[in-house]
């Protein structure tokens, strides 16, 4: 055992920013090993009503029966805000309810701001649908339906493609 | 993606290394990282590594677990002349943990069928009243059926994180009834010999894992 060099308590919060060792792969559609990665096509939206477009839906398969996660892009062409107030995955979960990161700190949240000419974005590590005592076992390839409901646009139908675990979008 | 966004990506029902009072800033460029005494952060153009690895002057946590089959789990002992991943998470994280565990798998996975044997994947549960030895067991073999999963006493738990600088935080319930608990934002690699540790961001992506862990295997310093 060496010595701790720090006393108290002492945390490394790594910041690890593009431009290094080749893993900062900041946009730019990803490097093509990543792209294999990904099950769906997601250059066209998924889904939209009103001035709002739904992007890159996606549902990694999750490890065990009880819990999933869900995220996709909301776009806001339009110039007013919208919320996210509820979302619904009846064929997969009696529960789902919307989360995000606030110092480091996953809280839960009662909705998502769409903000007016702007995106909402739900990704892995920040906004996600966090859904409860899975019905089945989602399958890699598949797919399951989601109904948003914006506060001022109304419902919106989703299809979500569930991918395969450690599937990352090559952007946000 | 990627790693650009690693700072603050903690995950669902996760406090990512809160209470930070040493932050390792490696920025486009490096080089200029101010990390722990001794840690020695690697650039592009020096490492043979494809992700951004730190190097740190850590030896390997010690410490005596439970493993999943319900037994003794000396971390250094039984894990000593292997190389060795070890990452601090909790399974009933929906976000960031299972996509880190996963790309561990696929990593390991790839090696050749040698390396993989000798590979110590290491979950130590920072939720050790949720993740009983059963559920552990459960969720790591959807990553990896010999990926090893530790719980223990919260002690054990928090002085192992401790000693690699995690900030592992009790689990406690919320106001709102929701559950609160710390997952580490890195993966720490401890190659076959030595006293060092090669830590990954825990959203390192995974084809980056796939690259790098042979070279850990080998010993290789990033």
């Amino acid at each position: 055992m060496t010595t701790t060099p720090m006393t108290g308590v002492a945390v490394i919060v790594l910041i690890l920013a593009a431009g290094c060792g080749g893993s900062g792969t900041a946009g730019h559609g990803g490097s093509p090993s990543r792209a294999s990665v990904a099950a769906p096509a997601r250059a066209t939206p998924a889904a939209s009503v009103g001035n709002l477009v739904i992007m890159q839906p996606y549902l990694p398969r999750p490890p065990v029966k009880d819990m999933a996660a869900l995220y996709f892009t909301v776009r806001n062409t339009g110039p007013g805000t919208d919320h996210l107030d509820r979302i619904e995955v009846a064929g997969l979960s009696s529960d789902a309810t919307m989360h995000t990161v606030r110092n480091h700190t996953m809280v839960r949240v009662r909705g998502y701001r769409v903000p007016p000419h702007g995106t909402l974005v739900l990704r892995r590590g920040g906004n996600h649908v966090m859904l409860t005592d899975l019905m089945q076992m989602p399958k890699a390839g598949g797919s399951v339906l989601a109904r948003l409901f914006f506060r001022h646009t109304g419902e919106i139908d989703v299809d979500i493609p569930v991918v395969s675990q450690t599937y990352v979008p090559s952007s946000p | 993606m990627g790693v650009l966004d690693a700072r603050g990506r903690g995950a669902g029902r996760c406090v990512v290394a809160g209470l930070a009072t040493l932050v390792l800033t490696a920025v486009a460029g490096c080089g200029s990282s101010a990390g722990p005494p001794g840690s020695v952060p690697t650039s592009a153009g020096e490492s043979p590594y494809q992700a951004h690895v730190v190097r740190l002057p850590f030896a390997k946590p010690a410490g005596v677990f439970t493993d999943t089959n319900g037994k003794p789990f000396d971390l250094k002992k039984d894990t000593a002349g292997h190389p060795t991943l070890l990452y601090f998470g909790y399974a009933h994280c929906p976000d960031v943990c299972p996509l880190t565990m996963a790309s561990l798998g696929a990593a390991v996975k790839k090696l050749p069928e040698q390396q993989r044997e000798d590979f110590r994947v290491v979950f130590i549960t920072t939720d050790p009243r949720r993740d009983t030895p059963k559920r552990l067991r459960a969720w790591l073999d959807a990553f990896g059926k010999d990926f090893i999963g530790l719980t223990g006493s919260w002690h054990t738990i928090a002085r192992a994180a401790k000693r690699v600088h995690v900030a592992a935080v009790k689990p406690k319930p919320t106001k709102s009834g929701d559950y609160q608990v710390t997952h580490g934002a890195q993966v720490f690699g401890f190659p076959p010999a030595g006293n060092q540790t090669y830590m990954f961001s825990a959203e390192t992506p995974v084809q980056d894992f796939e690259h790098d862990l042979p070279l850990l295997a080998k010993g290789v310093r990033p």
